[in-house]
């Protein structure tokens, strides 16, 4: 029910007469600003500062292109293309490249986790909390992607092909090796 | 540490489901979304800086256009040094004049 709330809402907001398109843009900060930080970081690996400012450019992007959207589309769909565009521009423009792995080395950020985590962290979120992360790190920018939309976002294949614009199949098959990859280090971390 | 050999992909799922749902909830945050800034001019937010641009700048020119057509030829100091910079500059029969001219120029039609 809280799912169909929010990826419904977008239209049902505008219909039950909310006030304004503020409302709405709060609404969709609401909604989607955490998910979105956790994205953009997927697809950069920047420092959470770094992506809160990518989120807060790509929140006013998607925000004015509001009137652009398709009610046909999912929205998540649509908004998900916005920010990994943007990400792309953005990357383009500083001619750098997009984080692939751990190793990328940006001097205006950090890798998506530091290579000694917080112990406070690793306390609260646990020992699987550590490994799929370190894991996620050896991955590239778009299995990053494919496993935040598919685990997280649980969107089907279809659509996320349609926001990486790659077919279905590959992306099936990118799930696959990625939860052959998680498996393959937890069985190593057993062995240890 | 139980073993996690032939682990399902339904566990796997699940973990990874677990991550992000932890990683979300350290991703919350309220910055820079803040209720005192009104998203204008198609999203964009308006700094200090342009706010007193857009909005100060064009009030003050307003009050300032205003004192000045109130005061024109009124017995203070700021209507006197209208009318004498009405008169020096011979805007007085420069204004007519133009009036007069663009008058000539525009031609009513009939509907």
């Amino acid at each position: 029910m809280v799912n169909l709330a929010r990826h419904f809402g977008i239209f049902i907001k505008p219909v039950l007469g909310d006030k304004s398109r503020k409302d709405l843009f709060e609404w969709i900060w609401r909604e989607y600003q955490p998910a979105m930080a956790v994205f953009v970081r997927s697809i950069t690996g920047l420092s959470v500062q770094d992506a809160e400012d990518l989120v807060q450019e790509i929140m006013l992007k998607v925000y004015s292109k509001l009137h652009l959207y398709n009610p046909l589309r999912d929205f998540r769909v649509w908004i998900y293309s916005i920010a990994r565009n943007h990400c792309i521009d953005r990357f383009r423009k500083r001619a750098g490249p997009i984080a692939e792995n751990a190793e990328w080395n940006d001097p205006a950020g950090t890798p998506l986790t530091s290579a000694e985590p917080n112990p406070e962290d690793v306390v609260i979120a646990g020992e699987l909390h550590e490994i799929v992360e370190s894991y996620l790190q050896t991955l590239g920018s778009e299995d990053r992607q494919i496993s935040f939309l598919l685990f997280s976002e649980r969107l089907p294949y279809k659509k996320i092909g349609q926001v990486l614009g790659i077919p279905p199949g590959t992306v099936k098959y990118r799930v696959h090796m990625i939860r052959a990859g998680l498996r393959k280090r937890l069985e190593r971390y057993d062995e240890k | 540490m139980k073993n996690r050999k032939n682990i399902s992909e339904s566990r796997l799922s699940g973990i990874f489901r677990s991550y992000y749902a932890s990683e979300l909830k350290e991703a919350k945050s309220d910055y820079p979304y803040r209720a005192d800034r009104q998203p204008v001019n198609g999203g964009r937010y308006l700094s200090r800086r342009n706010k007193i641009i857009n909005f100060v700048f064009p009030a003050l020119l307003a009050a300032f256009t205003v004192i000045c057509l109130t005061s024109y030829r009124s017995p203070t100091p700021l209507g006197e040094a209208i009318n004498r910079f009405y008169i020096s500059n011979e805007l007085d029969k420069k204004i007519p004049q133009a009036v007069k001219f663009l008058a000539d120029r525009v031609q009513f039609t009939k509907p």
